[in-house]
């Protein structure tokens, strides 16, 4: 087995750990974003922890999207498909991986105006918006974590 | 038996068990939203006060349970515009609700460059569970409406939100709001507290309910009712009014 096999085998099974890990917390994501699509369709207020603003952010029109479908449904299936990509990843189809980057950056860039329109529209915080935020966070930073060692390996 | 023979029934697995994992997942999160969905009360706030209007979350789009035939509101409805216009511009609003706050400059526009061409009414659906002065308000709208002056208050109660919206005792405020609109302060008082200014925001709310109204502000143009993208841009809002208007060959 030669050096460059070697490292470059090391290097894929890195990448998939990040990937197992981006997985898992979709995965979270995914559970957070169902229970407030559930809550949304069955017209109940949700159990606010922390702050107290769970309902004015959930019950304001940025909340639901054109045909009164609940934003968080959106989100669940953002959540779905970047679970998948990165199980997919995550067995080696290495085409899932750019799809997941490109995902994630559009998750990431929608939390950041979900937080603006939070923080200074609303004025109000909802913990579910801040746990898909965190969630979201995660995975770009774990997209940027896979991204070092290959960029190491290509430089050596 | 070979390496590659030996390792040919693995790569088969590993082929097929990423789309098991994922098929697993989607029937897991599809199982867990149709339990939440039949849960009677997973929530907190299912709950209804006795007293003027309900705290539940009214329910868009609710799947459970069938929606209630379209309510009348509360009778003579308070309007601004062209009383017989081809064109009636519905709003579900709370005076406490920050984009309802928002929307009153776009309508103010809206009903400027309209003028008697469209009926702009105002149907009270105060959220009680999240705005605590919400319903006082509403109150004293209906109390200067008793003078005829609903819309005066109702600018001053948009204009003036952050002034009231998380005062302990508002009523000194809307008192002053009152007197400076013109109103006769004792009358004032007094009607806030009538069990009829109650009794027509109910109706009002049960109205917004009927028609599924599930948050504020909440726009029907003849209606229908209209998306939240049209709601906060004025544009396209005046787009959907222009559309009704030539629909009605006006």
């Amino acid at each position: 087995m030669s050096d460059d096999y070697a490292e470059a085998t090391v290097g894929a099974g890195r990448g998939r750990l990040w990937d197992a890990l981006s997985g898992l917390v979709a995965l979270v994501g995914l559970a957070d974003a169902v229970y407030l699509t559930a809550e949304h369709m069955a017209g109940r207020s949700v159990v606010c922890m922390v702050v107290s603003g769970c309902d004015k952010v959930l019950m304001s029109p940025y909340a639901t999207l054109p045909g009164g479908y609940p934003l968080a449904a959106l989100g669940a299936l953002a959540y779905f498909t970047a679970f998948s990509l990165a199980v997919l990843a995550c067995f080696g189809y290495e085409r899932a991986r750019p799809l997941l980057d490109l995902l994630v950056a559009l998750m990431f860039a929608s939390t950041l105006w979900l937080l603006y329109v939070q923080a200074f529209v609303l004025e109000a915080f909802c913990t579910y918006c801040l746990l898909s935020a965190a969630v979201t966070t995660t995975l770009a930073v774990l997209a940027l974590g896979r991204r070092l060692p290959g960029r190491k390996a290509r430089l050596q | 038996m070979s390496r590659k023979q030996k390792a040919a029934p693995k790569q088969a697995q590993n082929r097929y068990l990423p789309f098991v994992i994922i098929g697993g997942v989607l029937v897991a999160a599809l199982v867990a939203a149709l339990f939440l969905l039949r849960s009677p009360d997973s929530g907190s706030a299912n709950n209804t006060s006795g007293s003027n209007t309900s705290n539940t979350r009214p329910a868009s789009n609710a799947p459970a349970g069938p929606r209630r035939p379209e309510q009348p509101g509360a009778p003579n409805p308070h309007f601004r515009g062209g009383a017989t216009a081809a064109v009636t511009l519905e709003e579900f609003g709370d005076f406490q609700c920050p984009p309802c706050g928002q929307l009153h400059g776009t309508l103010k526009k809206i009903e400027d460059y309209y003028g008697d061409r469209l009926k702009v009414v105002f149907r009270n659906y105060p959220l009680q569970s999240i705005h605590k002065n919400a319903f006082s308000a509403a109150r004293a709208a209906e109390a200067a409406g008793l003078q005829g002056k609903f819309f005066q208050m109702h600018d001053m109660l948009f204009e003036n939100q952050k002034e009231w919206e998380n005062s302990p005792e508002p009523r000194p405020i809307y008192a002053s709001y009152a007197s400076r609109i013109g109103l006769n302060a004792e009358k004032f008082k007094a009607d806030m507290e009538r069990q009829e200014v109650a009794e027509r925001i109910q109706a009002d709310f049960t109205r917004g309910t009927s028609l599924g109204v599930g948050s504020t502000p909440t726009l029907f143009v003849n209606g229908r009712v209209l998306p939240v993208a049209s709601t906060f841009d004025e544009q396209k809002l005046r787009a959907e009014i222009d559309s009704a208007l030539a629909a009605a060959g006006r």
